[in-house]
């Protein structure tokens, strides 16, 4: 990742002690730590909570052929937990990776788990924190080549108690759904925007 | 579906220090139809967010803020310093405009006179309550910079301003990389000419 060549960096924090404060399916963490101010000098002694969170793969699947989206509705206890009347979030794939397993092979089977779609090419995007003051949850963006055709249906790991709806629309329909408010989630937020901007050019590259 | 389809079982909270970890017992109606089990959900609790794309029509530029941010500390990031648009938690007795409004001055020094509401979003919705509203505010860039921020909240904030054309390829390069600066930073990208037909200032 391409950062400014000045600036303050790691070596510019000074970390004083770390407590786990609670470690069950998320765990958080306080950091006691100063660090290198702007102007000159150190900060003082900063407590900082944080949750720690693996990394995410995240894909946006694009059938450049027939110029659609796949999208998937799922329900999401954190717009629940905020009294949010419609709980249940449209989104694009996303999962967490596992240890040992790569970001690229994590996308092709959550793509797979979440909407049954197969992958042809696909691009990596960007990589972003959600949530950086709070959460060290880190997502890595791509965009996947899929055929659109007959995706409509109930996925996901039974298992893992998921529950997703996938289909399909006219890439201008879901760009449309960015200003009207239907997705309203950082992962589908990023992922979408990228796409209206850069969809002619993916689709003269893919087609 | 809607909020009537969960049926709530049992919380606890888990802990308590400046977040809440809550854990839910729940279930919800299916797509197919019944009821999913008893769902076991782990959730921060936080409380709203508002944030500002401060942007300047006129010099069709944006004002940047760059701090440091211990999700990415704690990720092991090698520069733990974001680059981001404003945002800060809503005071219970505020709205969203009001803080839009004292936190872009806070953080940046600009007085904002015409404000939007662009959008509201989840930045985890998997994990986490928080919901951030995302406005535009209109602000002039001269002579904007400097270091600002609260010293008693432990706020050490790096103030600039770029032409939307180069911060957004500062988001493409990978410099800017948390969701509510791309967020905000693509939406401007995406809507900036009918925002500024809007304020009366396209050529």
């Amino acid at each position: 990742m391409n950062r400014k060549p000045q600036g303050l960096s790691r070596e510019d924090v000074e970390l004083q002690a770390q407590e786990t404060l609670h470690d069950g399916f998320i765990r958080v963490d306080r950091f006691h730590l100063r660090h290198r101010l702007h102007r000159g000098g150190w900060s003082e002694s900063l407590s900082r909570e944080t949750m720690l969170r693996g990394e995410v793969a995240a894909v946006i699947p694009y059938d450049p052929v027939r110029d659609e989206i796949v999208l998937i509705e799922q329900f999401r206890v954190g717009l629940y937990a905020a009294g949010d009347p419609n709980p249940w979030s449209t989104e694009i794939i996303a999962g967490i990776v596992e240890p040992g397993e790569s970001a690229d092979d994590m996308a092709r089977r959550e793509t797979m788990e979440e909407a049954g779609c197969e992958i042809g090419r696909l691009e990596r995007v960007m990589t972003f924190y959600s949530s950086p003051g709070g959460s060290s949850q880190r997502v890595v963006m791509y965009c996947a080549e899929v055929s659109a055709v007959d995706i409509d249906g109930v996925y996901g790991l039974d298992a893992e108690g998921e529950d997703i709806r996938a289909f399909s629309l006219p890439a201008d329909d879901v760009f449309d759904m960015l200003s009207t408010g239907a997705i309203d989630n950082a992962v589908g937020l990023v992922g979408l925007q990228w796409l209206a901007m850069n969809r002619d050019a993916l689709r003269r590259r893919w087609t | 579906m809607n909020r009537d389809d969960v049926e709530l079982e049992g919380s606890e909270i888990l802990h308590q220090g400046f977040f809440r970890m809550d854990h839910f017992m729940l279930r919800h109606r299916l797509f197919a139809g019944g009821w999913s089990p008893a769902l076991s959900r782990e959730i921060m609790l936080r409380n709203p967010v508002a944030a500002v794309i401060p942007y300047d029509p006129i010099l069709d530029r944006v004002v940047l803020i760059e701090q440091f941010r211990g999700g990415m500390f704690a990720a092991g990031d090698p520069h733990p310093w974001s680059i981001e648009v404003v945002a800060g938690i809503i005071e219970p007795d505020e709205t969203a405009e009001d803080m839009a409004r004292r936190e872009t001055l806070e953080e940046t020094g600009c007085t904002i006179a015409r404000l939007e509401k662009v959008m509201d979003y989840y930045p985890s919705p998997g994990g986490c309550s928080e919901c951030v509203a995302v406005f535009c505010g209109e602000v002039s860039t001269e002579g904007v910079g400097g270091i600002h921020g609260n010293a008693a909240e432990g706020e050490d904030i790096r103030v600039f301003s770029e032409t939307t054309d180069d911060a957004m390829a500062q988001v493409m390069s990978g410099a800017i990389n948390n969701s509510i600066g791309i967020i905000g930073i693509q939406w401007l990208a995406l809507n900036r000419q009918s925002l500024r037909q809007r304020w009366g200032v396209a050529e």
